[in-house]
């Protein structure tokens, strides 16, 4: 059964979000900015008026695994980390796969500012790159409970350019599957999407998954993307 | 009383007061001292700024305010005085290699460039290599600063190094961006390399310095 998230509920849920005291922390402030606050609230309320959220997702049935990469109708995830951990996965394997952006009216507002104000442009990047990271948590959450009563679990979601999966490559399969350009999304060669604040990624569900993802398997301690 | 007004105008620069500055340079339509004194004045200011930030009492936003005002200042000085603000220190062309797109440090680094009394050539973000060459060949540069956030340009901006050493051995290379290190750096054919733009007027002037010394000893 096709578990599509809705593009309006989730900016719906986005919209509800108050982005203000996580971008003062993600700006580098640990207390209040001062005069600087003023600003950053204006900025933020403007940032929030340009967006014009659009999603797309796509649901792909697991048909193998090899040592090194997970196949699916349409996707071949080559990471032979986020395979192992598939592999310790029960049950049947799926993949859902989302592109998710923000839409080019922020970029040209971050475009159109920084010519003017670095400070205005600097503060509008950061808004976008939370807002982005945001709308993948919400969806993220959002199947998570949609599965849970269906007895169905959720890996950690992953995208190119993390872990092993090597970012052009990936970008490129993965977008294979959605179709960037229903949402007006266009790839580079090298993994990188405009509208800028765009996000792709992969979540796998299975009945039983006793690894999130692959870091508990991996000796790369130092590795900053590591995650419990 | 000029004295006054250019502490002012570096105070407005170090204490990020916007407000304060845009009266000054919408209010006066003569420089209160000599074109060069006053872009001393700012850069004294933005020397101030950047030691806050070094020092960690001024977050990355603080020092760009600071860099507003300091634009402001500039351009209201090149505005009143196009012919009289004195020789740049040297000149760089900076862009995000093609590939990338991401160009928030390399707007920052180039403001800190401007401030700190270089003459800059943005190329922008994206850039192919023939653009890059062409900009080398055409304004010849001290330094060319080539920025990248992420990993998969790599490749290309190695080989966009080994171009330019073919075409301009002379010119300088800086690299920077979250996905540098020193150790890359070097390996890529990189003479400098900074970690972010608090380094940026250090790491050019060792550069610099170091080129100067290599004409000497040719």
């Amino acid at each position: 059964m096709p578990h599509h998230i809705n593009a309006g509920e989730l900016a719906s849920d986005l919209m509800d979000w108050a982005p203000l005291f996580p971008l003062l922390s993600a700006l580098g402030y640990s207390r209040a900015p001062g005069e600087a606050a003023g600003k950053i609230r204006e900025l933020c309320d403007e940032g929030l008026s340009r967006l014009s959220f659009a999603l797309v997702t796509a649901q792909v049935p697991v048909l193998s695994l090899t040592d090194d990469a997970i196949h699916a109708r349409g996707l071949t995830i080559a990471s032979p980390n986020w395979t192992e951990a598939a592999r310790r996965m029960e049950g049947h394997r799926e993949l859902h796969c989302f592109l998710a952006t923000l839409g080019s009216g922020l970029d040209q507002l971050i475009e159109e500012r920084s010519e003017t104000s670095l400070f205005d442009g600097y503060v509008l990047d950061c808004l976008g790159s939370l807002l982005a990271e945001k709308a993948a948590d919400l969806l993220e959450a959002r199947l998570r409970s949609r599965l849970a009563g269906e007895g169905r679990m959720l890996s950690r979601r992953f995208s190119p350019g993390y872990c092993d999966w090597e970012l052009g490559l990936g970008q490129q399969a993965l977008l294979l599957v959605l179709g960037p350009k229903k949402i007006g999304v266009a790839p580079l060669p090298s993994g990188a999407m405009q509208p800028a604040k765009t996000v792709s990624g992969v979540i796998i569900s299975a009945e039983k998954i006793p690894l999130a993802s692959p870091c508990r398997l991996c000796k790369n301690a130092s590795c900053r993307h590591r995650r419990a | 009383m000029t004295d006054n007004m250019l502490q002012k105008l570096e105070d407005c620069v170090a204490d990020r007061n916007t407000a304060a500055m845009q009266e000054i340079v919408s209010g006066m339509d003569r420089l209160p001292a000599e074109p060069a004194e006053v872009l001393e004045a700012l850069c004294r200011g933005m020397e101030r700024a950047r030691a806050g930030f070094a020092e960690k009492t001024y977050a990355i936003p603080d020092l760009l305010l600071s860099v507003d005002c300091f634009r402001m200042g500039a351009d209201w000085v090149f505005r009143l005085a196009p012919q009289k603000a004195g020789t740049p220190k040297a000149t760089v062309v900076i862009g995000v290699v093609a590939g990338d797109v991401h160009h928030m440090g390399k707007n920052l680094v180039a403001a800190i460039l401007s401030a700190n009394g270089y003459q800059v050539h943005d190329a922008g973000r994206d850039v192919a290599n023939s653009v890059f060459l062409d900009l080398v060949r055409k304004n010849t540069p001290d330094i060319l600063a080539l920025s990248v956030m992420m990993s998969t340009p790599q490749a290309n901006m190695a080989e966009l190094i080994r171009m330019v050493r073919l075409i301009s051995p002379e010119t300088s290379i800086i690299v920077g961006g979250a996905s540098m290190d020193a150790q890359l750096a070097r390996s890529i054919g990189a003479d400098g390399y900074a970690l972010n733009a608090g380094f940026v007027p250090e790491e050019f002037a060792r550069v610099l310095s170091l080129r100067s010394e290599s004409r000497k000893t040719a």
